[in-house]
């Protein structure tokens, strides 16, 4: 070859992977999604008189990880633990692999107060990606952990932080006279700070959460027969709904909270309600020999789907509030049944049988695509996160049953051991009003 | 005269030996029936003499003497006669040796002559030959000549030729050498071609190897956000130093969501030290990386 | 274990109450034949045949009144034949005693979402009243509940434990 024709052909080889002129191209079609790794590191207390009781770094560490989203490194593997940025040598936790690092103190303030503060870090550009100075009580503490899991939730992944709301769940076991104490719970979304609201020797269902998370609906037996109650949670009082002959169940509120649908069995078979909360007046939706129960209402309050074995089998249907006629909503097994709306409207959950086997599945309504998110035999109440992270449920653990809770993309799976006792029904709080 | 000889040497050969067989025969007679020799006085185209009386008596006692001269000569004549006789048969007989030996001689000349004619022949002939021969050879030399004329011009062409041929072969031998040598020359610049080409194909294949093993790399340490993703977009260029080592990387094309372009980065720079061919020679192909993140494909 | 336990008692308290009862004394065997019911807090019963049944009829074991709990096939609210004859003689037993009232409780296994299976066991339930009604009893004697799957007599996961909460319980409040 030429010794022209060489040279121009050493050049156009350097210009073609030159700086600057185009870089080498690689085309990067699929990852591994799995949770984000985060680093927390033990919030510092020492100023503190008395110290703290709350390891607010493990709050903020549980929360992150139930979420499914993110994978908190062991406190074993921190090679340092500093807690404030000065202190902070970011290659420690590249060596690591932590994609975030987490570090605050507790610092003592007016009054007996404290304030928390907390910086979160892009550990490989080495930046600050958001900080805050909390301040908070003594007993105030979790909730002030669970608000800058939120923060940092928020910050990591786009959503809103479901933390700092709450579950509301039945438990039944022997009480103290060895027949079965039937209660209903009120515990922070982690299940810690259990409250009981109510306590019953005949059983009590179907908790059902106001729009603004102040009062609690539920099915009670006392009396031998069932009857609706709506409890305003910070008070206690409660107040019964009008009791019809046959069933009062399935109380579900309106986003709006105008009114509640629920399930009546007064004029023959189980149909759905609605009770208007300021006029106290019935209106019923569906008219059918069937059974037609366990009503939910769309976020835009314009729909309610339900449970109908209209069609031979349970199968849930969707109705205009308005009334008029049922359309089919489930296509897929013989058995649908409990639905409810995911946050966004996009989807809805509902109990679904396959092989026997009862399981959580979430339909996508714009497409009919049908996906099974739990894996348990006998799999049942599920309740959306008001976030749409997650759905907590209650499945079957040995003779027990027991809360669990799946990501909305059915991938990552925990179980909730919150107590002795059976736990069911749970029914997740909105977002908290502030 | 020599040049008659020359011009025509047969004929004045030819005629010169016929004038000496001439004057041969007349000078010793040639026998040519029988013995009877008549001799006869060599006719010799003598002038005649007149003789007179005086003499006539002179002639008469001449005769007489002569007579008897004549008797004596008679005898004497006879005697000469017979001695003549004698000597004319020994003349004869001489000249029957003579010209036995004359025959002979004759033979012999003849033969001589027949030899010589032969000879003369055979010279002419030999002369014709050697003429001939001479011709011959003269042409023959001629030939030769020319042949050898013909043959060194011949040879001279060959040779000219042959040195043409030589210096052509040579020049073609040349040339072809030139043009082997080119050839070598181009067969070693293709080869050397072939050799860059392949060295090139080769350090493709090493770009795109190692591309690959990049690309596999970013992708185990690539955590997209979870949710619908396909269809978002997102360049990074990335600056590397020897060993694999990220000194920089910036997104250059955003997907329009904040969280799918930090997963991104993210990846490229966990990914680090990306992997790199151990020759340093090779390092230039991968100093700025560009990663087009395409989820879904 | 609870309906049991209630009716155990009240057969204990009818046989305390014996000299209370309302049927008359001549069906007691041994015992003190008072009619007006006071005999010191206790009856005896002879150990004979079921026409020598000295209790209460819905406690007597060969009557078919004893036998208050009828069950179900799976995801059915049909009462199967075999409990027909029950369910006649509680008819039977009901209209010729206006004053009793009795309450009908469904229930059904814990497969399932819970409130339809309330919806479900309701079903069961007012089968059953229809039946009672179809034999006499008036609707004022009979109250259908509906349990669902909140109340299981038996906790398991297997085809027995189901069969057992697959149930109408028969309750006599009075009794």
């Amino acid at each position: 070859m030429s010794k022209l024709k060489r040279l121009g052909l050493f050049l156009s080889f350097m210009l073609s992977f030159s700086a600057w002129g185009g870089a080498l191209k690689i085309e990067i079609t699929q990852g591994v999604s799995s949770a984000q790794p985060i680093a927390i590191v033990p919030f510092s207390s020492d100023q503190v008189v008395g110290g703290v009781m709350v390891d607010i770094a493990q709050v903020i560490s549980d929360d992150l990880a139930r979420s499914g989203r993110f994978k908190p490194l062991s406190r074993l593997d921190m090679l340092s633990k500093p807690s404030s940025s000065e202190h902070v040598n970011f290659r420690n936790w590249q060596v690591l692999g932590q994609d975030n690092l987490v570090v605050g103190k507790v610092l003592p303030a007016i009054g007996g107060r404290l304030n928390i503060q907390f910086q979160l870090f892009d550990v490989y550009k080495g930046e600050q990606l958001t900080g805050f100075s909390i301040p908070a009580s003594q007993s105030g503490l979790r909730a002030a952990a669970h608000r800058i899991s939120d923060l940092i939730y928020e910050k990591l992944t786009g959503q809103k932080g479901a933390f700092s709301t709450r579950i509301a769940y039945v438990t039944s076991m022997p009480g103290r006279t060895g027949a079965v104490e039937y209660k209903i719970q009120v515990a922070d979304a982690d299940g810690f700070g259990a409250k009981t609201i109510v306590t019953s020797s005949e059983p009590v269902m179907s908790p059902a959460w106001s729009p603004r998370g102040d009062k609690l609906s539920y099915v009670s037996y006392e009396g031998r027969r069932s009857s609706i109650y709506t409890q305003t949670l910070r008070s206690g009082q409660r107040e019964k709904l009008h009791s019809f002959k046959g069933i009062n169940g399935a109380p579900a509120w309106s986003p709006d909270a105008s009114q509640l649908a629920l399930t009546l069995s007064k004029d023959g078979s189980a149909d759905i309600y609605v009770y208007n909360v300021i006029t106290r007046s019935f209106r019923r939706l569906t008219r059918s020999y069937a059974i037609d129960t366990e009503p939910s209402w769309s976020p835009d309050g314009r729909h309610i789907i339900f449970t109908s074995d209209r069609g031979g089998k349970p199968q849930i249907y969707r109705i205009p509030v308005s009334g008029g006629k049922a359309e089919r909503l489930s296509f897929e097994g013989v058995y649908n049944a409990r639905a409810s709306y995911s946050p966004d409207g996009k989807r809805i959950i509902m109990v679904h049988r396959i092989n026997g086997q009862y399981r959580i599945a979430s339909l996508e309504l714009a497409t009919g695509f049908t996906s099974i998110l739990s894996n348990g035999s006998l799999d049942e109440s599920p309740s959306y996160a008001p976030n749409g992270s997650m759905i907590l449920y209650s499945t079957s653990d040995g003779l027990k049953t027991i809360l669990a809770a799946v990501s909305s993309d059915g991938k990552v799976h925990q179980k909730l051991r919150l107590q002795g006792g059976d736990v069911r029904e749970p029914a997740w709080s909105p977002f908290k009003q502030y | 005269m020599r040049n008659i000889f020359k011009k025509h040497p047969l004929a004045v050969g030819l005629s010169v030996l016929l004038h000496l067989i001439l004057v041969a025969f007349f000078v010793f007679g040639v026998e040519l029936s029988d013995k009877k020799v008549v001799s006869q006085p060599q006719v010799n185209i003598v002038k005649a003499t007149v003789i007179d009386a005086s003499k006539i008596q002179a002639a008469a006692n001449k005769l007489k003497k002569l007579e008897l001269k004549k008797k004596l000569d008679e005898k004497k004549r006879l005697d000469q006669l017979k001695k003549k006789r004698l000597a004319e048969e020994k003349k004869i007989a001489d000249l029957k040796k003579k010209s036995k030996q004359q025959k002979e001689q004759i033979a012999k000349q003849k033969a001589d002559e027949a030899a010589r004619l032969a000879r003369l022949k055979k010279q002419k002939a030999d002369a014709k030959k050697k003429a001939d021969a001479k011709k011959k050879a003269d042409a023959k030399k001629k030939a030769d000549a020319k042949k050898k004329a013909d043959a060194k011009k011949k040879a001279d062409a060959k040779k000219k030729a042959d040195a043409k041929k030589k210096a052509d072969a040579k020049k073609k031998a040349d040339a072809k050498k030139r043009a082997v040598a080119e050839q070598a020359a181009r067969e070693g610049a293709l080869q050397q071609q072939l050799l860059e080409e392949q060295q090139e194909r080769e350090v493709q294949a090493a770009v795109a190897s190692f591309s690959d093993l990049i690309r596999q790399k970013v992708e185990r340490n690539w955590n997209p956000p979870p949710g619908d993703i396909t269809g978002l977009a997102c360049d990074v260029r990335v600056r590397l130093i020897p060993g694999g080592d990220v000194v920089d990387a910036r997104v250059i094309k955003s997907s329009g969501n904040a969280f799918f372009d930090r997963s991104v980065e993210l990846a490229t720079k966990k990914a680090a030290p990306l992997p790199l061919p151990s020759d340093s020679n090779m390092f230039k192909h991968f100093r700025t990386l560009e990663f087009n993140f395409r989820p879904g494909g | 274990m609870k309906t049991y336990q209630k009716l155990l008692a009240s057969l204990c308290l009818s046989s305390a109450l014996a000299g209370c009862s309302m049927l008359g004394g001549d069906e007691q065997a041994g015992g003190n034949g008072s009619i007006d019911g006071t005999n010191g807090g206790a009856s005896t019963s002879g150990l004979s045949d079921g026409n020598n049944f000295t209790g209460h009829p819905l406690d007597n074991p060969a009557s078919a009144l004893s036998t208050k709990v009828i069950y179900f096939a799976f995801d059915s609210h049909a009462v199967e034949p075999q409990y027909e004859a029950v369910l006649a003689a509680h008819g039977a037993y009901l209209a010729a005693n206006a004053g009793v009232a009795v309450i009908v409780e469904g229930h059904a296994d814990e497969r399932g979402t819970r409130e339809y299976n309330v919806a479900l066991s309701e079903k069961r339930a007012k089968t059953v009243q229809n039946l009672l009604s179809l034999q006499g009893a008036s609707g004022n004697q009979t109250e259908a509940v509906a349990l669902g799957e909140e109340k299981p007599v038996v906790l398991g996961h297997n085809e027995e434990s189901w069969r057992l909460n697959r149930r109408v319980e028969l309750i006599y409040p009075a009794h």
